[in-house]
């Protein structure tokens, strides 16, 4: 219940200036995935790595103009390790 | 990895870096009663770093790059409140195997500058295991996202 209190809570408040633009914070976790690295043409090198669940997050900031152009960065960190058995 | 050989059955391990960092400009191109859409573009900046590690020997790509991409963006009515949102970044390819895709289909709840998402977040793209470069790199991620809006 904290967890959606927090939510809704910060999503719902209200933004300083709509021509100000506003944040956006996501958060996940990608359930399924797929990874594999191969070298000059060797289809198998690395592929079936093991990745578990490897979070995901990304923050937006958007301008909010009803009309016209709209302009927004986004940035998208993406590290893990992992282990395993060739 | 050229010139780098991993043996079957040896432990091995994988850092591995993709930080990406985006300008986006989309237009709105569409409105409807229901739906709105906007097209527009990113110059999106990526940095990868992997390094693969077995028994003493290292297999280590590091670069950076930085390119354009398409930005598709649409959202449908569902009532007052809540919405359908999908929005892509997408770098396509016609074999669709090459490139890079972003998408994400949510359910936004709230409206105008009010407002959060529940969804899914489906990252993928690399480049064909059939090419022959130096070192060819392939993800595929699909997974459920919350997006809350300050």
């Amino acid at each position: 219940m904290a967890v959606l209190a927090l939510f809704f809570g910060l999503g719902f408040s209200e933004p300083a200036s709509a021509e100000a633009g506003g944040f956006t914070l996501e958060g996940g976790a990608f359930v399924l995935n797929s990874f594999s690295l191969s070298s000059l043409g060797s289809s198998n090198s690395t592929s079936g790595w093991n990745l578990g669940i490897p979070p995901t997050v990304r923050a937006e900031w958007w301008t909010d103009r009803p009309e016209g152009w709209n302009f927004g960065v986004v940035a998208v960190p993406v590290f893990f390790f992992r282990s395993r058995m060739f | 990895m050229k010139g780098i050989v991993f043996h079957k059955g040896a432990p091995a391990t994988l850092h591995y870096q993709f930080h990406n960092f985006r300008v986006t400009g989309n237009y709105l191109i569409s409105r409807g009663a229901a739906s709105t859409i906007k097209l527009g573009g990113s110059i999106i900046a990526r940095y990868l770093n992997f390094d693969v590690q077995s028994q003493g020997v290292s297999g280590r790509n590091i670069n950076f790059i930085a390119f354009p991409i398409l930005n598709f963006d649409w959202e449908w009515a569902l009532d007052s409140s809540k919405s359908l949102h999908f929005r892509i970044d997408t770098f396509p390819t016609l074999n669709g195997i090459d490139g890079l895709y972003d998408a994400l289909l949510a359910l936004k709840l709230g409206k105008e500058l009010f407002w959060n998402e529940i969804g899914i977040r489906a990252f993928w793209g690399g480049y064909s295991p059939d090419e022959a470069t130096e070192n060819n790199n392939r993800i595929a991620f699909i997974g459920p996202v919350v997006r809350v809006r300050f």
